[in-house]
């Protein structure tokens, strides 16, 4: 028997970001898997943050991780990577 | 370990916010797009369990593309080099975590920075924040 593979459509700013990324099924694949482990978290949490709540902690997070960014690349890190050997 | 650069560590209290706190996770998904890796310890998700953290959400966590588990007996003498740098009297597993920020240049994800600045100040930490409300604007 011939097999059915289903098929559907994307926004169009969906499709354009997948097109930049240049491999548009390993992004979906990705994009998929993390949202069956989210699910899952949130079934055995048995808390699922509202769309309210997910949005704050995402600017939360990004603003936090390029603040911390700036610190390293501004050679916080320096010293002690040259003191250990692990300085490029 | 990963192939691709590593950006975060999460410590105990990390571990066992995850699932609980929304912060977690957004985290790690923005790590994620970047396709950057985080490091769990072993000896952190030993921390965790130990505090009763839902061993079912650990291993899914583990399960994320980005979350690799390390062990200090892989890089002991690295760690002992480490160790002699910093000096004595320091928790030994907050001193490996540390010395993984430094090597990775990464940051730490914890409840409780004070401990790590502790083992040397100018380890990057970003403190984990309560959940939101939804409507909060954070």
């Amino acid at each position: 028997m011939a097999k059915v593979i289903k098929s559907f459509s994307l926004d169009p700013d969906v499709a354009a970001f997948l097109e930049a990324r240049g491999n548009a099924s390993g992004e979906i694949n990705k994009l998929v898997r993390r949202q069956m482990l989210s699910e899952q978290v949130e079934h055995v949490a048995g808390r699922r943050p509202g769309p309210g709540e997910r949005d704050a902690a995402r600017r939360w997070a990004r603003r936090e991780l390029d603040e911390a960014r700036a610190h390293v690349e501004g050679g916080a890190y320096d010293e002690v990577r040259e003191a250990m050997g692990w300085a490029a | 370990m990963s192939e691709s650069p590593v950006q975060l560590i999460l410590d105990s209290t990390a571990l066992a916010a995850y699932g609980h706190n929304a912060t977690v996770g957004e985290l790690l998904n923005e790590v994620e797009d970047e396709e950057l890796t985080v490091l769990c310890s072993t000896g952190s998700l030993a921390q965790a369990l130990a505090v009763d953290t839902d061993r079912a959400l650990l291993e899914l966590l583990l399960q994320r593309d980005s979350c690799t588990a390390v062990s200090p007996l892989t890089e002991w003498e690295r760690f002992a080099d480490f160790l002699r740098f910093v000096g004595p009297g320091h928790d030994v597993h907050d001193a490996y975590l540390v010395m993984l920020a430094f090597q990775h240049r990464a940051y730490i994800l914890t409840t409780d920075p004070g401990r790590y600045r502790a083992v040397h100040k100018a380890v990057w930490c970003i403190q984990l924040q309560n959940p939101w409300t939804d409507g909060a604007t954070g």
